[in-house]
């Protein structure tokens, strides 16, 4: 397929979604009211919305050619520039004081420099008439596109498309954006959605294929980032509200650090030492959002009292939020939500920081801008203790190293070696690459961001213990709330995730990877050797086995044979004596030679026998 | 929801700190806690007055006449704000004494000058003396909890130190506050404890009244040591074994000190007999052994080593 036809596919899509949009939203009372299309070009709806809808519909077009095509159809159609500043007014002169029941914009917007006007006069319009309006434009962020731009291809499939070249591209965000400014917003959508777009060719391009590595990792990023990936037009329905500032650099202003503090409201002297902790910091830029999670109305209390007790330049800078339902994971994402920090920290309820803590990060941020930060946590045990009728929290151990002082992503592969409040990531992971914390999962949710964190932004290093990690020795934790076997089906998600699309690993590891394969197969080799080994010595001592086993028998039959003849002898001899015994009785004794003969005869089968028996043992 | 304990009646007392050469910064940050406990106090009606007191042995100010009346508006909850200042080489011991000479407050708190304390602690603290038997309360510090053993039910323990301790004042005066003809910073909490103790008093330590101070950890959990202090350290283990009747461990300590490798201990030993020799060692105490703790190189069982 050429990339004209490919592009000639769906061209009315737009349209047939534009009506789809507009149908669910026109009143039946219509009473030939006006709708107007503006950049109708030919006029591709008009038969539809008059007959189907019967509105009374009006073209507005630049191209004096298309309008007299169309008034030549049978409609009202007008030349208007919708570029001017006066494009208000020529509208309002079009109108002419009728009824307006809707307009549609599809396919223009991005062809004029002065768009943002034209949505104001629109805006105005849609308000004053409590009418509806249906805006159509380009998704210049198709992830044929992106990807395409993002190697330094840029090609134009439509010969047209040089003389009349888009001036404005939109991405969801930035039409929506653009649209909150002249006072109007989307209340429904329903974009064309096109998995090969126009940009799809050649169609064995390595990264623009489903099937290559490249091209499932560039999809995986873009849809995790973005939903529009696959979208060719925005097609929404918008009505007038307030209009809105568009928002400037979200960077000014905002505090280095959010620190995000799940609580229950369970804890109250835990909390307590935690805030404490935050209060005695010696970088001041941060701000803390407190969840309070699933709390009853005493624990909100008990939370909002130990918040109050703060010092104030702690308390300026914290915000309570009320959360009630969710997983673990669904307090942090309302902080990440809610969050104003360029970095995302979270400290739960339970733990302390060392002074330092933010202080460490920050300096490390400005070293490293756009990666995550780690620094060292100890593990302490700890108890509650009642002194004096009122709790405390008591150590029961030393801070001691449990984890890795650096950090390796192919290691957390394995297993977490990083408590949450021992690392913090930039929020563009959340803003820009859509990272957020997975509802489903009831343990282990900050193992799975830090290893998709991880991957996207990599890791530096803090050399400085920041935090003290509790490990409650005689109370309820979430290592003890969840069943090993929770524990070990989350950490198979986070495995099957893993496993279900490219990983991007981070310089440097795959030199640790190949040290610990060849060494994993050097201990596979040295096992292999002692299996042989053991192997052999198995085989050896079947043989051996055998060839007793044969002898045994051989020396059986032998034996036997030996019985035989020892038998015979001895009825011969038996014989003899009976013979010798006539022979004292009437006959002649056996002469010496035969007497002899018969002793030495006895004698080597005695012999025989006596050999055989020793073979046998 | 945690029922706060109440210390019976309103207290009043005072907070007092050696400041040297400390962050102006810190300094402030650590009244503007005091002020949020003070207000939380006066509050909840456990507060008659707070008073702070700061004694300034530091080469330059640390704080200006300026600084320290804006301190005085902004930090209203607090009673009075007094800056003293001392003579660059005075001790803590020493420092603390003139510091309690200020104030006439029913409780007497020894605080570092950086401490960032919470808004309960000192409420807390002061309910442990509605237990007459109660002298001294030291609040718990964080991050990094002092290791030394604690009764579980009652917090008693061998000795408090001086981040954040409240006595009460008629015992610090009535055990002559501390020895500072003794000690200089060194021993001089742990002989202080030993005399409350002596006096017929509890130290007692409590885990629900906390303080912030700023400690480091290494990598591999133990506590960043502090330049300079083997001297001292040296010489008022010997000075704590004397005063406290363990002969056996001033000659087990001469005699290590002696043999070791650190200038800084041989010239304690020496100190330390030339004080005998001289006659300038103080009057024992504890004859039998009865308060004094002296466990390994520490002065209580620890629940762990740091």
């Amino acid at each position: 397929m050429s990339p004209h036809e490919a592009g000639d596919r769906r061209p009315h899509d737009k349209y047939e979604h534009a009506l789809g949009l507009l149908a669910r939203r026109l009143s039946t009372d219509i009473n030939q009211a006006v709708h107007l299309d503006l950049m109708c070009g030919s006029g591709h709806m008009a038969e539809l919305l008059s007959v189907q809808h019967g509105v009374h519909y009006v073209g507005v077009d630049v191209d004096g050619d298309r309008i007299e095509a169309l008034t030549a159809r049978g409609f009202e159609a007008h030349v208007a520039d919708l570029d001017s500043s006066t494009v208000a007014a020529s509208l309002d002169r079009i109108l002419d004081g009728r009824p307006l029941a809707s307009i549609t914009l599809v396919d223009g917007l991005e062809y004029l420099g002065g768009g943002p006007r034209l949505l104001d006069a629109i805006g105005a319009m849609l308000a004053r008439e409590r009418a509806v309006g249906v805006v159509s434009v380009p998704n210049a962020t198709h992830l044929d596109i992106g990807i395409k731009a993002l190697l330094g291809e840029w090609d134009y499939v439509d010969p047209d498309v040089l003389e009349q070249s888009p001036v404005r591209l939109y991405s969801r965000p930035s039409l929506r954006a653009v649209l909150r400014t002249a006072g109007l917003t989307s209340i429904e959508e329903a974009d064309v959605v096109v998995a090969h777009s126009d940009q799809h060719f050649p169609a064995d391009h390595v990264a623009l294929s489903r099937a290559s590595s490249v091209g499932q990792w560039l999809r995986h990023l873009r849809s995790a980032a973005e939903p529009s990936g696959m979208v060719s037009h925005f097609v929404w329905t918008v009505v007038p509200v307030p209009p809105a500032a568009m928002a400037a650099d979200s960077s000014v202003g905002t505090p280095f650090l959010s620190v995000i503090m799940r609580t229950q409201g369970r804890r109250e002297q835990e909390l307590r030492e935690a805030l404490l902790c935050l209060a005695g910091q010696t970088d001041l830029d941060f701000e803390v959002l407190v969840v309070a999670h699933r709390t009853t109305r005493d624990q909100q209390t008990a939370v909002e009292r130990v918040l109050e007790d703060q010092p104030p330049a702690l308390r300026a800078r914290t915000r309570l939020m009320l959360l009630d339902h969710g997983s673990r994971s669904a307090p942090l994402n309302l902080g990440l939500r809610e969050a104003r920090g360029r970095y995302i920290g979270v400290f739960d309820d339970d733990d302390l920081v060392l002074g330092h803590w933010v202080e460490e990060f920050h300096k490390a941020a400005d070293r490293d801008p756009g990666r995550v930060l780690r620094s060292s946590t100890l593990r302490q045990d700890a108890a509650v203790v009642d002194v004096r009728g009122f709790p405390g929290v008591r150590a029961v151990g030393a801070p001691t190293k449990v984890w890795s002082t650096e950090f390796s992503l192919i290691e957390h592969l394995v297993g977490n070696q990083s408590p949450s409040m021992g690392w913090i990531y930039p929020r563009s992971l959340h803003v820009h690459m859509g990272l957020a914390y997975d509802e489903s999962m009831t343990t282990t949710e900050d193992w799975d961001v830090l290893l998709r964190a991880a991957e996207l932004a990599g890791v530096t290093d803090i050399d400085a213990v920041t935090a003290i990690y509790h490990f409650w020795t005689e109370r309820e934790s979430s290592a003890t709330l969840h069943s090993r076997d929770e524990w070990n089906a989350n950490q198979r998600e986070i495995e099957r995730r893993l496993d279900s699309r490219p990983f991007l690993v981070p310089p440097g590891e795959t030199r640790a990877l190949r040290r610990t394969l060849v060494r994993m197969q050097d201990v596979e080799r040295g096992m292999c050797v002692q299996d042989l080994a053991t192997q052999q010595q198995a085989v050896n001592m079947d043989v051996e086995r055998r060839q007793h086993e044969q002898e045994r028998r051989r020396l059986t039959r032998r034996l036997a044979r030996k019985n035989a003849e020892l038998l015979t002898v001895r009825g011969q001899n038996a014989e003899m004596r009976r013979q010798l015994a006539g022979r004292d009785e009437g006959s002649n004794p056996p002469s010496a030679s035969e007497s002899r003969e018969g002793q030495h005869l006895a004698r080597g089968w005695m012999r025989r026998v006596r050999k055989i028996i020793q073979r046998q043992r | 929801m945690l029922r706060e304990p109440f210390p019976g009646h309103p207290v009043s007392l005072v907070v007092q700190s050696l400041v040297k050469e400390n962050a102006a910064e810190a300094v402030v940050r650590s009244l503007e806690a005091l002020d949020n406990s003070a207000g939380s106090g006066k509050r909840d009606l456990m507060c008659e007055r707070l008073s702070v007191v700061l004694g300034d042995a530091s080469t330059e100010a640390v704080l200006d006449d300026h600084q320290l009346n804006s301190l005085r508006k902004e930090f209203l909850s607090i009673d009075e704000i007094q800056y003293v200042d001392l003579d660059e080489k005075t001790g803590t011991a020493e420092g603390h004494n003139r510091l309690a000479n200020f104030s006439e407050s029913d409780y007497l708190v020894t605080s570092d000058a950086e401490v960032i304390v919470d808004a309960r602690a000192l409420w807390r603290l002061a309910s442990a003396f509605a237990d007459g038997r109660v002298g001294v309360a030291e609040a718990k510090r964080l991050p990094v909890e002092h290791p030394k053993e604690y009764d579980r039910q009652t917090g008693r323990t061998s000795w408090a130190g001086m981040d954040f301790t409240m006595t009460r004042r008629d015992l610090f005066e009535q055990v002559g506050g501390f020895d500072e003809e003794t000690f200089d910073t060194h021993g001089a909490a742990v002989d202080f404890s030993w005399l409350v103790r002596e006096a017929g008093y509890d130290v007692v330590f409590h885990p629900g009244a906390l303080v912030f101070l700023d400690r480091r950890l290494t990598s591999e959990g133990g506590s960043v040591p502090t330049d300079g202090a083997e001297f001292e350290a040296a010489l008022s283990a010997l000075l704590l074994a004397h005063k406290w009747s363990r002969e056996d461990r001033v000659e087990r300590g001469l005699a290590a000190y002696d043999s070791s490798s650190l200038a800084e201990h041989r010239r304690a030993a020496a100190d330390f007999r030339d004080r005998r020799t001289g006659g300038r060692l103080v009057k024992q105490h504890d004859r039998d052994n009865a308060v004094g703790s002296f466990v390994d190189d520490v002065y209580a069982e620890h629940r762990f080593a740091l």
